[in-house]
């Protein structure tokens, strides 16, 4: 089997990972280098793989086989054991799930942005500073200090995306970040990561859009029944 | 009689949706910012966020959100994981109502030969289990006799050292018996088999949801404490906050839930009654726990 490159930019880097629910085989060798500044997308039928495949490179569930380097550094359950190590990962690697409803805990929006600073430890001037650049760049500012439960799927999207971004992690994993969105958040939600990935940011965005796809993607992979497809 | 609307009558559409009409004729009044127009979407990033964070972490200790989701992800797949088929062929509520007169019979005998006798019996049940799950039923059974011995110990320097032995083994057979049941009958089907010993149906639709919604809560905490922990990259200052923020939306989650599942119901012709279809039906392998069943009866009058 021949594998991708791997040059000094490559930020994430899978080789022949295999994963398995129980006996339902989710991901099938799959080899993927990721390079920095890089805008990927991650395109296939429902339950192709693309969510297990984020939640791999999340750390958050580990393949019985292949390894997952991150920026050089082997990751598996035994380095992400080490609280610190788990701490630098996640900091590095934001995510943003497919339901943001699930990811928003804190009684006001303003509390939801600033949680990832203060854990940070960063002085309480900076989380303020952080808080008040996200409202302002994401155009929730009016919606600060009410409760995230019960805003729009829309105005959800975009906390959940604040609040991930309020760390400012070097790869950003966003899973279907244009479902259930309407034209209008649709619009404001591609402008902005257009500007994002301008900016140099790492974006891994698993879509079933064809519009993101085209407007975004530096390179697009395409997934069926756990392997990566040449389309 | 058949309900017809008449759906072409044009003055039957109200003001809003004729509106809607209206602009659906004209998208740049529905919508004023349209995907196309996306390069009129200015977004300035902060500088902060264009330079690389040098984070270092100030401690290794492992958050309170990774051992949350640890424990609630095991409870979980306790309650998902007993396959549907292939342990038990028999009626579940068949089982069921084995266990509680066994149990009812072990617990009335003042022959220990009878306990003996059944808790042989287990063993032999235990003997045919897949030995993954052979824990999740001997370690259960175990730390609630060894709770009963401790709590009756006193009995043995009183002079009445048997009792200790009597109720301790009585207690680990109990516990044995709805383990080994627990772990090889579905849950829906234990529910189900509850209509057997005549259970009525409200009660068992009420367990039975109760169940789903178990699970349901418990994958949406798994996620919020997933969320929590990806973002929990520090010392949290106030975790009592944060575990606070969880329940809450937990809660509000699951009302909002339980209204959708009544109206849903409601929508299906729901009027407060629940009736299950289903009879029972006398199968071969529902001969197994009846025989059990008749010699443990026929032991324990011999026995007494």
């Amino acid at each position: 089997m021949t594998h991708p490159t791997h040059t000094q930019d490559t930020i994430m880097s899978l080789r022949d990972i295999c994963f398995a629910y129980d006996t339902t085989v989710s991901l099938r060798h799959i080899d993927l280098d990721i390079r920095k500044g890089e805008c990927v997308t991650l395109e296939g039928d429902n339950g192709c793989g693309k969510t297990t495949l984020l939640k791999v490179l999340n750390g958050l569930i580990f393949p019985q086989q292949g390894e997952y380097r991150f920026c050089g550094q082997m990751i598996n359950a035994a380095y992400l054991k080490d609280g610190k190590a788990a701490r630098v990962f996640h900091q590095a690697v934001g995510y943003v799930f497919q339901d943001t409803a699930v990811q928003l805990f804190s009684g006001s929006v303003r509390d939801e942005i600033a949680f990832g600073p203060r854990e940070m430890g960063l002085p309480e001037a900076k989380v303020q500073q952080r808080t008040a650049d996200m409202l302002a760049l994401l155009d929730i500012e009016h919606l600060a200090d009410r409760a995230p439960y019960h805003l729009s799927g829309g105005e959800k999207k975009k906390v959940a995306l604040a609040a991930v971004l309020s760390l400012n992690p070097q790869v950003l994993v966003l899973d279907e970040p244009m479902a259930a969105l309407d034209r209008k958040s649709r619009a404001f939600l591609m402008a902005f990561l257009k500007n994002l990935k301008t900016s140099g940011k790492t974006l891994l965005i698993a879509t079933h859009d064809e519009a993101v796809a085209t407007e975004l993607a530096d390179r697009r992979i395409f997934m069926e029944e756990g392997q990566i497809v040449t389309p | 009689m058949t309900y017809a609307p008449n759906l072409t009558d044009r003055e039957s559409v109200t003001p809003n949706t004729a509106k809607r009409d209206q602009a659906d004729s004209n998208p740049t009044a529905q919508n004023p910012v349209r995907p196309e127009s996306l390069d009129s979407v200015e977004v300035r990033l902060p500088a902060w966020l264009l330079e690389e964070t040098a984070y270092t972490p100030d401690t290794g200790r492992e958050g309170f959100a990774t051992r949350s989701l640890a424990s609630l992800l095991g409870v979980l797949r306790n309650i998902r994981r007993v396959p549907d088929r292939g342990r038990t062929r028999a009626n579940a509520g068949l089982w069921l109502l084995l266990c509680l007169t066994l149990i009812l019979l072990a617990s009335l005998s003042r022959n220990m030969l009878l306990t003996y006798i059944f808790l042989a019996a287990l063993l032999v049940r235990l003997c045919l289990l897949p030995g993954r799950l052979l824990p999740k039923v001997v370690l259960p059974a175990l730390t609630a006799g060894a709770l009963s011995a401790l709590i009756l110990l006193p009995a043995v320097f009183l002079g009445h050292p048997t009792t200790l032995l009597s109720v301790t083994l009585k207690v680990i057979l109990s516990a044995g018996l709805l383990n080994t049941l627990a772990v090889t009958t579905p849950w829906h089907r234990l529910t189900k088999g509850l209509r057997f010993l005549f259970v009525p149906d409200m009660v068992i639709f009420i367990l039975d949801m109760t169940l789903i919604y178990i699970v349901l809560l418990g994958d949406i905490c798994t996620d919020l404490l997933t969320a929590v922990r990806l973002r929990s990259v520090g010392r949290s200052r106030e975790p009592q906050k944060t575990f606070g923020g969880i329940l809450g939306v937990t809660f509000l989650k699951s009302s909002e839930m339980a209204r959708e599942t009544l109206e849903a119901m409601t929508c299906r012709g729901f009027d407060g009654t629940y009736r299950r279809g289903e009879r029972f039906h006398f199968r071969k392998w529902d001969c197994l726990p009846l025989l059990v069943m008749a010699g443990a009866i026929l032991l324990f009058i011999f026995l007494g």
